[in-house]
């Protein structure tokens, strides 16, 4: 019990922060998830391949994608108001090879590594979490492997998600989570020595 | 399971760090690294006697009766010592670590893994044995040390063979030189540990990944030895510095160790522990001047801890010899020298002996490197090094303690020397160990030097916090905010750089999706042939001898033959002759191939065209499956003259 109480004491004021921080980010999902319920239904928007320009792919009569190069692109022909997701159905019979989106506000500066999301995959549904972009371009290079056939379909962006996807943390945000509030409590600490030595001088 | 047997081998390892602590009366944010240290000591010296299973099983016991006793004997003062920062920071990011990677389970992904650690690894867990003694079908020169090697097997000792355990094994290694550098953080400067722990965290990602890169950071997730070597480095010397007194045998318990270890992580560690340990003689010899005690026994002890590196690298030397009749000593390359004329000849060249214009264009090179070559996300080496000299000022002004002031000040230039000397000796490698292409463009440069700069940056770390942890007005004013300014610092660089889903924290899955497929298929090839069945040659067209080195290690236990090293088959004059990774070979000579190297089976990873229609007609279905994009395994049928491929299985894609 001792024991406990002097650990307990230790741990203090980072507790306390990462009370914090919690109730800080629960506050935050909750906003998300009112957010998407007002106004999820208004933003869902289906895509067909016809909204999109093909780069290095050739499309077959029977709706088969054949990627030309390791670099296959599907960009789209218009800009997205507001761009939180994007999911499709993608089927092949060969490897499936590193899919990801790109988006780009300015498209003059044209498309970088830094604006990039990559998929997420279950069964044959390929997402994407963009986090509320506006008003930007998107690119999606469904594939890295020349050669490969397949088929998208069921493009979808703004699909509405689940109650729990508005609270589960990504690893990003549970490493920030465990970092800032102790952070906070070391600056905190240190400012308050700061204090105390200015207010013994005075 | 897996996860639960890491827990086990962690367990054992903290156990262990207890007793290390306990037996050599040392610092408890030590424990770790001893802890960690020896389990790689323990497990070189089984391995020497190949008892490797006897010797873990012998290990766990031991650890659980040292349980049983720590439990029955020891009060709440000895568990409420261990309750301090650094510990925290060691259980945490282990646990961490480990929990991370055993629901993500990252897979190793870069060339050298390949080509030796990560097979070196599998080796010694599916034989039980030293890789060094291996069965494998092509030349297996497998004399790299094997303490990192050895530290993965113990995490991967129990159950399955998964990757994932193998680098968090070396994370927990990197973790408890971390712990041991937050050591002086405790009791009111405990506040400081937060910022001292990111900024060591941080430590490998920034002086290894120099500027943002599209692909994510193996940092963290990597079976090779060069961060863990330059981290080793610096926790001897903290180890070493952390006790005031050197007054007795326990206290060299845990440098010792921590330099036999070192001197264990691979072959370019040698030097590093030779400069630790002679940075620790040179303390001993200032510690006895300071005291007025006899420096004749302090040089004593001193030469002590130099024979730790020698005993290993000897240790190494004899095994070698025995084991697998190979000459360490020479260091091998252009000139075939052993260390002593290399350094002989270096050193002569050095001083105008004989000075060949190679030497002096490499040299040249070396030098312009220093201030030109960016090697870490704060530039070139002239910068870190000016950081460095900053930090150590810094450190030395905050410091209340007189003799701990000059001991670390001449630890520092100690240090600063020993780069000069460990940069001059990584030139004469260029000179003569490396292929003269590789000195002329100086090919892993950054590789060679940067394990040297992070032990010296976390040296003067240590002497920062450690001056920054006293409760005078200046280590607080000045100190402490400094730690702050450079945590600061190494944050902003690391957003800046390496967002992170760039890290091992948040990669994206796609990232090791190759991979995934190659353990995949090797899995499906291997539920279906055993390795009595033959070797298995290898097909994938565009390799350039990273996918066959991948499916030589996935595939173990099953045999990958030779199959070129990997590249593109194709009919002579097919391609031109000069086509890098370009294999020219007639049906004929394909088939007489497989005939000859008892390859009873082929895995044809991917195919072009160009092979498709020159060896079709060898296989049964004409490879309409790999045609489409698929991956299949072929039996070899040869009757009298004729050879004909027959499929066996069409692999199922992830």
């Amino acid at each position: 019990m001792k024991t406990t109480k002097k650990m307990y004491s230790k741990l203090g004021l980072a507790g306390l922060l990462y009370l914090l921080f919690l109730a800080l980010y629960l506050f935050s999902c909750t906003l998300s998830l009112f957010d998407g319920l007002l106004f999820e239904k208004s933003r869902t928007q289906q895509l067909t391949l016809q909204d999109f320009e093909l780069v290095n792919i050739q499309q077959n009569l029977n709706g088969e994608l054949v990627a030309l190069t390791e670099d296959p692109q599907l960009v789209l022909k218009t800009p997205i108001t507001h761009l939180n997701n994007l999911k499709y159905t993608f089927k092949t019979e060969s490897a499936v090879g590193e899919a990801c989106a790109f988006y780009a506000k300015d498209i003059e500066q044209g498309y970088s590594t830094r604006r990039c999301v990559w998929a997420s995959r279950k069964d044959n549904v390929h997402s994407y979490q963009f986090n509320n972009k506006s008003n930007t371009h998107l690119r999606i290079d469904a594939t890295n492997i020349a050669g490969s056939r397949f088929f998208i379909s069921d493009i979808t962006i703004n699909y509405p998600l689940n109650f729990y996807e508005y609270f589960v943390p990504s690893y990003t945000e549970i490493f920030y989570f465990l970092l800032l509030p102790i952070m906070a409590a070391a600056i905190i600490s240190y400012l308050r020595q700061v204090f105390s030595i200015i207010r013994k001088k005075a | 399971m897996e996860l639960l047997f890491t827990l086990l081998s962690f367990a054992a390892i903290s156990i262990y760090s207890l007793v290390v602590a306990q037996i050599a009366n040392c610092k408890k944010a030590l424990a770790p690294l001893g802890g960690v240290c020896f389990t790689i000591f323990y497990f070189s010296v089984a391995s020497w006697f190949n008892v490797l299973i006897l010797g873990g099983y012998i290990f766990f016991l031991g650890a659980a009766a040292c349980l049983f006793w720590l439990i029955k004997n020891k009060k709440s003062d000895f568990w409420l010592g261990f309750c301090r920062p650094s510990v925290y920071f060691f259980l945490l990011a282990s646990l961490g670590v480990i929990f991370l990677f055993a629901i993500r389970k990252p897979l190793f992904s870069t060339w050298d893994e390949f080509s030796l650690w990560a097979t070196a690894a599998k080796l010694v867990k599916i034989s039980g044995r030293l890789y060094t003694t291996a069965e494998i079908q092509w030349a297996w020169t497998a004399t790299q040390k094997p303490g990192l090697i050895l530290l993965g097997y113990f995490f991967d000792f129990f159950g399955s063979h998964a990757e994932w355990r193998i680098a968090a094994g070396y994370d927990v290694l990197l973790f408890s030189c971390f712990a041991a550098l937050l050591e002086p953080l405790h009791g009111k400067a405990r506040s400081l540990a937060a910022p001292a722990a990111l900024i060591a965290f941080l430590t490998p990602f920034l002086f290894t990944v120099y500027d943002y890169y599209a692909l994510p950071s193996t940092v963290y997730f990597s079976a090779l030895g060069d961060i863990p070597m330059g981290i080793l480095m610096a926790g001897c010397l903290i180890a070493w510095f952390a006790e005031k007194e050197h007054n007795n045998v326990k206290s060299f318990i845990i440098p010792a160790l921590a330099l036999f270890a070192l001197a264990y992580t691979r072959d370019t560690a040698f030097p590093l522990a030779m400069i630790a340990a002679g940075i620790m003689l040179v303390d001993c010899v200032v510690k006895a001047f300071a005291d007025k005690k006899n420096v004749l026994i302090s040089v004593v002890k001193g030469f002590g801890l130099l024979c730790v590196p020698v005993a290993a690298f000897v240790s190494w030397m004899v095994y070698l010899n025995v084991a697998v009749n190979v000459n360490s000593f020479e260091v091998g390359g252009q000139d075939n020298k052993n260390m002593i004329s290399l350094l002989a000849s270096g050193v002569a060249e050095l001083f105008g002996v004989g000075t060949t214009e190679k030497f002096t264009a490499i040299m040249g090179n070396m030098f312009s490197s220093f201030f030109n070559i960016k090697l870490t996300v704060f530039g070139s080496g002239v910068i870190l090094v000016a950081a460095f000299i900053l930090i150590t000022v810094v450190a030395l002004l905050c410091q209340t303690d007189k003799a701990l002031r000059i001991r670390h000040g001449i630890a520092a230039l100690m240090t600063g020397l020993g780069f000069v000397a460990f940069y001059v000796f990584t030139g004469f490698c260029f000179v003569y160990v490396l292929k003269p292409i590789e000195a002329e463009s100086m090919s892993g440069y950054i590789r060679y030097v940067f394990p040297y700069y992070i032990a010296w940056f976390m040296l003067v770390m240590y002497f920062l916090l450690s001056a920054a942890a006293s409760h005078s007005k200046k280590a607080i004013l000045v100190g402490r905010m400094f730690v702050f300014a450079i945590c600061a610092v190494f944050f902003v660089g690391f957003i800046k750089i390496l967002p992170a889903k760039n890290t091992v924290i948040d990669y994206y899955d796609d990232f090791l999706l190759e991979r995934r497929q190659a353990v995949s298929y090797s899995q499906q090839v291997q539920q279906n042939i055993s390795k009595e069945d033959g070797n298995i040659f290898f097909v994938s067209q565009g390799d350039n001898g990273m996918r066959w080195f991948t499916y030589c290690c996935d595939m173990l236990p099953l045999q990958l033959d030779y199959s070129f090293g990997g590249g593109t088959i194709a009919a002579p004059g097919a391609m031109a002759e000069d086509t890098l990774y370009y294999i020219p070979l007639t049906q004929a000579q394909l088939k007489d191939y497989l005939v000859k190297n008892n390859c009873k089976y082929v895995f044809i990873e991917r195919i072009d065209n160009n092979f498709y229609s020159e060896y079709k007609s060898l296989f049964s279905d004409e490879l309409v499956q790999c045609q489409n994009g698929k991956s299949a395994l072929y039996e070899t049928v040869a009757n009298g003259g004729t050879v004909m491929l027959k499929l066996v299985k069409t692999m199922e894609n992830i």
